[in-house]
């Protein structure tokens, strides 16, 4: 990487790091600002073959392709500040045995006594090779230039000057085998013994730093909150029963359809796989396939959903959650500018034209004869069959014109037998 | 059969089995073969009806696509109902048909065969001869209902009356059952009765 140009990554928090096995340190290319975003995307799960399935400590999930690093402004500390950035992180219980042990290795090399040398520019190509799903972080590049450029002034000085490499004591470090959980060293330990925190039960307070403290204890609340989330919706979910197959959802085999369907206007509760197969059948008339197979209440679509939701905040958050994330995606129908998707502004997936730009809703076309274009065909029916017949008579005398007309009438008659399948599209 | 249909078939056996109208023998499922794609049902008439005191058979085919498919039921038991076909068992009952939920189970389609016992439709008949008892000579009707439920159903009220026409038509030389079908359809006049017996 040129010189003057800031590594992307700084923007990106350290996967390592939050696995508190970092050995780079300061000198970690990556953010080690636990407000940045990390990106802990499991690569072989994009390459579509990770061997630990939900086991793996890694998100398996599909990169965001338009990435906003909303927490940009809010990303402190430009000048690295060792008390700070080397507290290990809080390990949540999911992860205890690792930070341990990694730890170690991290303290190893971060012998005061020899500050470690900053990366001459080729060698932070080759870190940045360590990073699963590395394309895909050309997403998270700052917006502008300009923004790059200011970035660089503030964040490059301190990290390229061989002399300001911060001169870490291990006096100043949080003993990583205290914070896990004993030091077997005790008081003979050179590195700091932090306070306990209440909350996480690691000793990971550093004394007398107020901010660190109340940083950390914020992070542990909002660990918490997140995990007691979690739990209540385990909680909640997992003795419920799909009412077309009589499973216990969260029970299914395989894993995959362990999803709910939840359906916007009833709380009724189906597996995704029963509910889609039930609005997809074909045998019965689409208002009774749009109704719940339980109280017949109408809904207009399916979203999945992991765990189950009964209150009607969690559910409207779901919905608006789902259709962000479909947003995101293409549309096939609409098919970047290239197809005619029949929801036009109504589609929950992305109507993209190819150079990047929101297509517009499909202009209300009119036909050489004023019929007008399906979308609007729908809505003023009424009014297009009382015009039919002056607009018929007003045709007779236009040979060319009556052609169209029928080719649009028969176009028309199609289009409302199609209409009833509309909203099962968005199911798939 | 499909997975799915099996699977959920033996749970809403169980389900059934378990639930309190079976505890209160409203209604019963037995298994006829081993895979759970024939089942035989029961259901009692239901109290201050015509079919008081029966025990109707019910002949209940699964699909493979159950539960996405209404299961196909017919009476085995002969019943007089409009809703309900003399000669087949057929039933028309709008759940069993396009108004089907993948959500119903066995025991809601039986008790809800038990509450058609309970209120025909005769605007929407299966059998039309019933039908138009029904709606224009009701205490007749009832009567036939009863005599039926008694004849074939075990129900308790023989119909005295209707007996002894039966078993007159009957020592004419004809079939029991056949002269109660003409008898039940020409409202108990046993002259009419026989002609069409004869004239078929």
């Amino acid at each position: 990487m040129a010189e003057g140009q800031i590594p992307f990554e700084s923007k990106i928090l350290c996967r390592y790091y939050v696995h508190g096995a970092c050995r780079k340190g300061d000198n970690c290319n990556y953010s080690h600002d636990r407000h940045n975003p990390v990106d802990n995307v499991c690569k072989y799960y994009i390459r579509g073959s990770c061997t630990f399935g939900d086991r793996c400590r890694y998100d398996h999930i599909k990169p965001r392709s338009n990435f906003q690093p909303e927490s940009q402004k809010k990303s402190t500390p430009l000048k690295p500040v060792p008390q700070k950035s080397h507290v290990p992180p809080p390990v949540s219980s999911s992860e205890p045995i690792t930070s341990g042990m990694v730890s170690l290795k991290k303290a190893l090399n971060k012998e005061p006594s020899t500050p470690t040398t900053p990366k001459p520019p080729e060698e932070w190509v080759k870190a940045s090779e360590f990073v699963p799903g590395q394309p895909f972080q050309c997403s998270s590049i700052p917006n502008s230039y300009a923004h790059a450029a200011a970035n660089n002034l503030e964040n490059t000085e301190p990290s390229l000057s061989f002399d300001e490499v911060p001169v870490v004591s291990s006096g100043q470090l949080l003993c990583p085998f205290s914070a896990d959980r004993e030091c077997p060293y005790g008081d003979e330990c050179e590195y700091r013994h932090g306070d306990v925190c209440d909350l996480c039960g690691l000793a990971v307070l550093l004394p007398g730093d107020e901010k660190q403290n109340l940083e950390h204890r914020q992070e542990c609340l909002q660990q918490h909150e997140r995990d007691m989330e979690l739990s209540f919706a385990i909680a909640r979910s997992k003795d419920k029963q799909c009412g077309v197959c009589m499973d216990i959802v969260l029970e299914k085999q395989p894993t995959a359809e362990q999803r709910f369907g939840i359906l916007s206007d009833c709380s009724h509760c189906f597996c995704l796989a029963c509910i889609r197969k039930w609005r997809a059948s074909k045998q019965f008339d689409s208002k009774t396939i749009r109704s719940c197979p339980e109280c017949r209440v109408q809904s207009d679509f399916v979203t999945p959903s992991a765990y189950w939701v009964d209150t009607k905040e969690d559910k409207i958050k779901l919905i608006q959650g789902y259709k962000q994330a479909l947003g995101k995606k293409p549309c096939k129908y609409f098919d970047k500018g290239r197809g005619e998707c029949p929801f036009n502004e109504k589609c929950f997936y992305l109507h993209m034209n190819p150079d990047g730009t929101k297509a517009e809703p499909n202009p209300r076309r009119r036909n050489a004869d004023g019929s007008l274009d399906y979308e609007e065909r729908v809505t003023f029916w009424d009014f297009f069959q009382e015009r039919q017949e002056r607009l018929q008579n007003l045709l007779l005398m236009l040979e060319d014109d009556i052609a169209s007309l029928l080719i649009n009438l028969n176009f028309f008659s199609d289009s409302e037998e199609e209409s009833d399948d509309d909203d099962d599209f968005l199911l798939f | 059969m499909a997975n799915i249909a099996e699977q959920r078939i033996r749970r809403e056996f169980k389900e059934v089995v378990k639930s309190e109208e079976v505890a209160r023998c409203h209604i019963k499922v037995e298994l006829v073969n081993d895979n759970y794609t024939e089942l035989r049902g029961e259901i009692i008439g239901p109290p201050d009806t015509a079919y008081e005191g029966g025990t109707f058979i019910l002949e209940i085919k699964i699909p493979d696509t159950y539960p996405f498919n209404p299961p196909k039921v017919k009476f085995s038991t002969k019943i007089w109902h409009p809703n309900i076909s003399s000669v087949t068992g057929a039933i028309c009952l709008d759940i069993l048909k396009d108004q089907w939920a993948a959500a119903m189970t066995l025991r809601t389609v039986l008790l809800s065969l038990q509450a058609l016992l309970a209120a025909a439709e005769p605007d929407d008949p299966q059998d039309a001869v019933v039908a138009k008892q029904y709606k224009e000579n009701l205490p007749i009707f009832q009567q036939t209902a009863r005599h039926w439920t008694s004849a074939y159903a075990g129900g308790p009220n023989k119909e005295k009356e209707l007996e002894q026409k039966v078993e007159q038509v009957k020592n004419m030389g004809f079939d029991e059952h056949k002269a109660r079908v003409a008898l039940s359809s020409c409202n108990w006049d046993a002259e009419r009765a026989t002609e069409s017996l004869l004239s078929s």
